[in-house]
């Protein structure tokens, strides 16, 4: 045990499940100041260790867990970590984020305390690098210094909260230990399996579920009792205060805590963001049941808030009775609202609450699942799939039953559930017939719920993202649609969502401002309603590090870079940077008529800015530039 | 002696000296002025876009509050009251008194001067500028998701009344301006 002191444990704690050998290494600061935790940190272990010929699945593909300097304090939007490693789903670089807790003082229906990454600083380790493969299922066990791999074979099989349950039981006192669980999907290998973070928070992109299935690893326990120290005390209290009253005033973060994150359906109707009909029509009336409002008024039992943080964006839900009755559990945020709502013609919001608590039992991602499963839908109506292909189960447009019972088919592997527990990306490969068409992922990652039509610059940054369609690991999203406005750090106020003129400029600021923050596993809802400067004041008080404004874009420039050629190492190509057909179809009707997103002069842009060349690889002089010359060796060989 | 706010003697007097004011005053009004505001209430009555939009059982109030300014003539904060009924009905918009603003179901939406001309001038998208806190709002929430579409579509007609922005005031219009908002406060109590 020992406190984490100015930002870090400085330490890592490697664990190789095919030897069996635990050991911790230590972090020095240089490392840390380079790409400050979370991704940037991960991504830097992962490219001294992997190979990429290694596949996703395998044991050579390396795990990483990994916090930042502000988790475990009491700065708002500090409880997040990440998890990466190969994605099984896209092949290349995979990142999956989560916060999390529900606080003791908010105990029910099992939750207890959770905070998995402040409870690792807790423990005493900044990081967990997992190589290699267990023979024989089991889990992780942390307690301060004392790690242990042990047996799961009583585990195996079992979903997520049940799984939550015994290892809080087992392995908890007064105090409960946090607890990461893959469900079935993960066991199974399910290319978008997700990791629970006890019952309410999810890694859900990118399949690190199934890389933690691949290694037999059904859980890691944690357990700390240290405590996270700011260097600098007087100044740290001061920010605290200073930030929780701008976030308090914040009408992003009213509308979050009022609502959670499901408000953003009722006004992404209104702007042409909510998909509907796997991203075919413009307009859906069903939406109005399936939003913020309705979920407040007629299913919220209870409202939570991560770690440390204010906004307290979490819902609690519970449907009473009827076929889709549910315990008491986590609501479905505005994704899953979304892809098994809107992206099925859906608007049973009874259903979508089922779905999500089907999707979190057997640990799968709820975008992809939804997603995969509207492809599904768009295959039966066009008479590609038949009733003979899903195993009698009518695929039809609205039909939450179904898909509910394609969410336990796909997480069990059963019938056309083992084909669609690929992802769409792959599925579209076995099935043929044209299906390709509406297959609506980048690099195989299916779109989160945002529409590039609505708006132009986020249809550049799926078809760039590092990690396929992200809506997460930059800004783009809220500064595009007017949430947010970094003027000082020099974009505009105010972005016309649907042009294409001038986004690539916007990205590019957009990642290089995010990277840095979601590195340091700051909540992107909280840097919503801070300045970068303030980001930076968080940095300094935390660690004593003194960064610009300039030097923070600077160093995100740099991640960016770093997870970019990563993923190009992996072996994406310029080709894989591009907008499924769906997306690229104008609508005839909601917020975004007739609007589509002039993808190749935007690419043509950002490679120009970004100094991208003719495969989509940063050119070696730009990664020597920015520090990262063992990458450009990597990339293009020695000079 | 001024009227008192909420009498059907305030609401006679302030009806008359609308009526006077549209038929004396120079066009284009002044946005916000006595006379444009009785020439914006008609818009809004008869906006069928609005009416398309609204909640059939809606019953809450929404309130503009324009911050002072005195540079262009608002000596004081100005809060205007759309009195928003069933159906797309607007009964009436009324300067109110501070006094009179945040009851219960109200929605307050506030601003400086610069902001609400941003609005009017379509400038500045109302939703975006309350989610970046250039406006800021007050309520009850679901409420007002539920009404996103009407809600944004009366703020939008700010703009498409014909009028005169009191930054595009010659400085014995910005004057003139002051003296309406002085004498409104005096003979209205709207402070």
């Amino acid at each position: 045990m020992g406190n984490c002191e100015s930002g870090y444990a400085k330490r890592l704690l490697e664990v190789n499940l095919t030897e069996g050998k635990i050991e911790t290494t230590p972090l020095d600061d240089d490392l840390l100041k380079n790409y400050l935790g979370g991704g940037g940190l991960a991504a830097h272990l992962f490219l001294n260790k992997f190979s990429p010929e290694s596949d996703a699945l395998s044991e050579d593909n390396p795990l990483i867990i990994m916090t930042g300097p502000l988790v475990g304090t009491l700065l708002p939007g500090t409880s997040r970590f990440a998890v990466c490693a190969r994605s099984p789903q896209t092949g290349y670089w995979g990142i999956g984020t989560c916060g999390g807790n529900f606080g003791p003082e908010l105990k029910f229906a099992g939750y207890d305390g959770i905070y998995f990454g402040p409870e690792l600083k807790f423990a005493g380790y900044d990081g967990i690098f997992i190589e290699g493969k267990s023979d024989k299922p089991v889990y992780l066990l942390v307690e301060d210094d004392h790690v242990e791999i042990r047996d799961a074979a009583d585990l195996w099989g079992k979903p997520v909260y049940e799984v939550t349950d015994i290892l809080k039981e087992r392995h908890g006192g007064k105090r409960k230990p946090k607890v990461l669980v893959i469900g079935p999907g993960g066991e199974n290998l399910v290319r978008f399996a997700a990791i629970a973070n006890d019952k309410g928070h999810y890694i859900g992109r990118t399949g690190m579920g199934a890389v933690m299935g691949s290694k037999s690893l059904k859980a890691v326990v944690v357990s700390g009792t240290g405590k996270a120290l700011p260097a600098l005390p007087e100044e740290y209290k001061a920010l605290r205060e200073s930030l929780l009253e701008k976030i308090k005033e914040s009408q992003f973060a009213q509308l979050m805590r009022s609502m959670g994150t499901a408000v953003s359906m009722d006004s992404g109707m209104m702007m042409g963001d909510v998909p509907i009909r796997n991203w075919t029509k413009g307009e859906f009336d069903g939406s109005a049941n399936i939003g913020g409002p309705t979920m407040t008024e007629q299913y919220l039992t209870k409202v939570h808030a991560c770690y440390a943080c204010p906004i307290a964006c979490k819902r609690v839900v519970k449907v009473e009775g009827g076929p889709f009755k549910t315990d008491e559990g986590p609501g479905p945020e505005y994704e899953t609202c979304s892809t098994f709502g809107t992206f099925m013609e859906n608007d049973n919001f009874e259903g979508i609450i089922k779905a999500n608590e089907t999707c979190n039992q057997y640990g799968v991602d709820t975008i992809s699942c939804g997603s995969t499963i509207a492809f599904a839908m768009q295959c039966f109506d066009q008479g590609i799939l038949t009733t003979a292909d899903t195993d009698g189960i009518e695929l039809n447009w609205g039909n939450i039953e179904s898909a509910i019972k394609m969410v336990e088919k796909i997480a069990r592997r059963e019938g056309i559930g083992n084909l669609l527990a690929e992802g769409s990306a792959k599925a579209a490969q076995k099935i043929g017939k044209g299906s390709e068409q509406y297959v609506v992922a980048v690099k195989g990652l299916e779109l989160p719920a945002h529409d590039p039509r609505g708006f132009h610059g986020m249809g550049l940054e799926y078809a760039v993202g590092y990690r396929g369609a992200c809506h997460l690991q930059h800004m783009s999203l809220t500064i595009e649609q007017g949430v947010t406005a970094y003027e000082d750090a020099g974009l505009k106020e105010d972005y016309d969502g649907q042009s294409s003129d001038g986004k690539a400029d916007m990205v590019i600021l957009s990642q290089n401002i995010g990277a840095p923050a979601t590195s340091a596993c700051l909540c992107i809802f909280v840097y919503n309603c801070i300045s970068v400067k303030d980001f930076a004041d968080m940095i300094h008080v935390v660690t004593g590090w003194d960064f610009s404004q300039d030097d923070l874009i600077k160093m995100g420039e740099k991640i960016w870079l770093l997870m970019r050629g990563i993923t190009n190492l992996l072996g994406s190509r310029a080709g894989d940077d591009t907008l499924p057909p769906n997306v690229m179809k104008p609508l005839e009707a909601g917020g975004n008529v007739g609007s589509v997103p002039d993808i190749e002069k935007m690419l043509q842009e950002f490679y120009e800015l970004r100094s991208l060349d003719a495969n989509g690889w940063p050119r070696r002089e730009v990664l020597e530039k920015a520090g990262l010359a063992d990458l450009a060796q990597k990339l293009h060989g020695a000079a | 002696m001024p009227y008192t706010f909420g009498t059907p003697e305030w609401e006679e007097a302030f009806k008359k000296l609308t009526q006077e004011r549209i038929a004396t005053q120079p066009r284009p009004f002044v946005v916000f002025s006595p006379e444009w505001i009785g020439e914006w209430e008609k818009y809004v009555q008869n906006d069928a876009k609005y009416k398309e939009l609204a909640q059939p059982n809606w019953e809450n109030p929404v309130i503009l509050h324009m911050l002072k300014n005195p540079a262009l003539g608002v000596d004081q904060d100005i809060y205007v009251k759309l009195d928003l009924w069933h159906n797309g009905e607007c009964r009436s918009i009324r300067y109110i008194p501070n006094t009179a603003v945040g009851q219960p179901g109200d929605f307050v939406v506030t601003g400086t001067v610069e902001r609400w001309l941003a609005v009017g001038r379509k400038q500045l998208d109302v939703t975006k500028g309350m989610m970046q806190g250039k406006l800021k709002l007050k309520g009850d929430l679901p409420t007002i998701v539920k009404a996103v579409k009407s809600s944004v579509r009366i703020v939008e007609t700010v703009g498409e009344v014909d009028g005169k922005f009191p930054d595009e005031l010659t400085p014995e219009q910005t004057e003139a301006f002051r003296k309406v908002v002085q004498d409104l406060t005096k003979e209205f109590n709207i402070t």
